[in-house]
């Protein structure tokens, strides 16, 4: 706890509160192929627009990946995430750009309807603090729109199509 | 602590508060909503349930005891509609569930104001029957897929008119499951005439069921006790009635 007369301490803070940015705006399927999805990047105009230019003060602020009510009713493969894979490339090319990987255990009791969690799916957050330094850097980043790209991990059978409510994305 | 670091941490406090509850003008809702239902509801407790009104009254007092008892009760999901909007737009979305909420649960005030107009709805029986088949209801497997219905999460989307479909469509999702879950205890407390003890024994009732959810997670298995108790309570009014006229 500071001191008051100790003025070089800092005083009480107000909590770190994660605000969206940017979502899909409908629902969309995932299958065999790669998917890429675009969000845009709206300006933060809560508690994350407070963070905006206190690097200086070596606050860092928090980036997560929210991917929502991701639903299949039939055993699906894991699917790895990647950001801002350069157009037209197929994204296994670029692992430095994966920022995930959605494990899909106990995914067709998640999803069914009836069963114990209602039907909601599952939902991931992926943290990409530390990925978007590196994008930066690359120029591969851009303040106004992010594209997400997910591929299928290995998996013998046929790859069923996996619902994804939402992807959006959060500044803390 | 010197003042100006007090009106500091006071002012943080307050922000704190309203960044992390934007549900907090829901529950003032609830709260002006038991403000107008106490003075209707408290001096006539007794006799609430022979009390008739127009069906216009009916469906407004309808309205404001599911505002009073269910609101509070939905906070996470309000929660959830601001957390996943933009900021800007935080208390917009919390509007349009609202809305959306209000809207199955006015399809219910609608009937339940109509068979409000017949005889045997203002009697004490009316709400002993009423909680009793609360008590059976919570033991069907349609009540346990009712409430975990009432804790799904919807993709909402960010901006423009999806946004507000999405926010109406999430609201009017939870306010069916809501009413799936809690039609009978609310017709019984309509019964009751909105009497300040059914209204005060359905919100405990709701709180107790809402917690046992939190403790499993999963199929819950309510205690039925309460609503039992509270059609024990109006059984023996009933029956309190019926013996003077059973004497003569």
């Amino acid at each position: 706890m500071p001191k008051p007369q100790d003025p070089g301490k800092p005083g009480p803070a107000a909590p770190r509160v994660a605000e969206m940015v940017g979502a899909t705006s409908e629902a969309f399927y995932l299958g065999p192929e790669p998917t890429e999805i675009t969000l845009e990047i709206h300006k933060p105009t809560g508690p994350a627009a407070l963070l905006e230019g206190q690097t200086e003060k070596n606050v860092q602020r928090e980036v997560y990946l929210y991917i929502e009510n991701f639903w299949c009713t039939e055993p699906a493969p894991p699917f790895r995430v990647y950001l801002n894979v350069p157009p037209g490339d197929i994204p296994e090319k670029h692992p430095e750009l994966q920022v995930g990987n959605l494990g899909t255990f106990g995914l067709m009791k998640q999803s069914n309807p009836q069963g114990p969690h209602g039907g909601n799916g599952m939902s991931f957050t992926v943290d990409i603090t530390d990925a978007i330094p590196g994008l930066m850097a690359a120029k591969n980043w851009d303040s106004r729109r992010l594209r997400v790209s997910f591929t299928p991990g290995f998996w013998e059978g046929k790859v069923p199509a996996v619902k994804v409510g939402r992807v959006s994305l959060y500044f803390k | 602590m010197s003042p100006v670091r007090e009106g500091k941490s006071l002012r943080i406090a307050l922000q704190s508060f309203f960044w992390l509850h934007p549900e907090w003008w829901t529950i003032g809702l609830a709260s002006v909503a038991w403000a107008f239902m106490l003075p209707h509801t408290g001096p006539n407790s007794g006799h609430n349930a022979h009390h008739r009104m127009t069906v216009v009254e009916e469906i407004g007092n309808w309205m404001l005891m599911v505002a009073a008892m269910m609101l509070p009760l939905v906070r996470d999901a309000v929660r959830f509609t601001a957390s996943a909007s933009l900021w800007a737009r935080r208390h917009r979305a919390i509007l349009g569930f609202l809305l959306g909420y209000f809207l199955p649960w006015l399809a219910v005030a609608i009937v339940a104001a109509m068979l409000r107009q017949a005889d045997w709805t203002h009697t004490d029986a009316a709400p002993a029957l009423g909680f009793a088949a609360a008590a059976l209801w919570q033991r069907t497997v349609m009540y346990r897929r009712a409430v975990l219905a009432c804790h799904r999460t919807w993709p909402i989307a960010p901006l423009g008119w999806r946004a507000d479909r999405d926010c109406l469509s999430f609201g009017s999702f939870i306010g069916l499951s809501c009413v799936r879950t809690c039609w009978p205890l609310m017709l019984a407390c309509g019964f009751a005439g909105h009497s300040l003890i059914a209204m005060t024994g359905g919100v405990v009732i709701g709180f107790v069921d809402e917690w046992r959810y939190r403790q499993h997670r999963r199929y819950p298995d309510p205690p039925i006790s309460g609503p039992l108790a509270m059609a024990a309570y109006y059984g023996m009014l009933a029956a309190w009635k019926l013996v003077p006229a059973l004497a003569a």
